[in-house]
């Protein structure tokens, strides 16, 4: 099922991307653990469930762009000059 | 007469700055499953301080558009001797900026410029170019890797 939103523009790009990176980092993460021999099922399962975690945030972002998500930074203006 | 002390054999030592702790984590995870030490902090007043006190093997700086913190801290670490030879990875949500540092890199630094999402093996290609393999190389060296948190 793929969400759809009326206008992409308002949905927060930069949290998507925070989001889709953790959910690529921890998915190769599982995926790594779960080829050891000696792997961690405990690791595997907290590795998975962040992913899924992070899933329903981008959802969350998708279907409501302005939902406010638990990204935030340090103080700051701007990032050009 | 004294036996010369050679210093204890370290893991290399990765500092990670990037404004979100659910990406530090990560990194974190991903280094130390690697065996290199890593200490991890979302953009504190006195990060180029801590940097300069603890002299990383290398660095990895997250930039965020709409922030000025990353270029700050980017331009200080080049303008500082303290800090000048530490290699950077930058890396960033937003392709433009990233290639706006790659461009001025005589100005901001960096070696490596990463977007993100990234693949994490690429991750780790990029930490192996600049630093080597996590061990110092030296056999008896059994450290295990650590990891900490600067608030």
């Amino acid at each position: 099922m793929m969400a759809t939103n009326p206008d992409p523009k308002a949905i927060d790009l930069h949290s998507l991307r925070t989001h889709l990176t953790l959910v690529k980092g921890y998915t190769q993460l599982a995926h790594r653990q779960a080829k050891r021999i000696n792997d961690s099922p405990t690791k595997l399962i907290a590795y998975l469930e962040t992913v899924l975690t992070h899933t329903e945030h981008m959802a969350i972002l998708l279907a409501e762009p302005d939902t406010p998500q638990p990204l935030q930074l340090g103080e700051g203006s701007d990032g050009s000059d | 007469m004294g036996q010369t002390e050679q210093p204890a054999p370290r893991n290399k030592h990765v500092f990670v700055i990037d404004g979100s702790v659910d990406i530090l984590s990560m990194i974190r995870e991903l280094l130390q499953d690697e065996r290199y030490n890593v200490t991890t902090t979302n953009f504190v007043p006195r990060t180029w301080e801590q940097i300069a006190g603890l002299q990383p093997d290398l660095l990895m700086v997250d930039l965020v558009a709409g922030y000025r913190v990353g270029w700050d801290l980017l331009e200080r670490l080049q303008l500082e001797t303290l800090t000048r030879n530490i290699p950077v990875i930058v890396f960033s949500t937003d392709a433009k900026l990233l290639r706006r540092a790659e461009q001025q890199a005589d100005r901001f630094g960096g070696q490596r410029f990463i977007i993100k999402p990234f693949d994490v093996d690429e991750l780790l290609a990029a930490v192996n170019e600049l630093v080597g393999t996590a061990e110092s190389g030296d056999p008896s060296n059994d450290e295990p890797a650590n990891g900490t948190f600067l608030a």
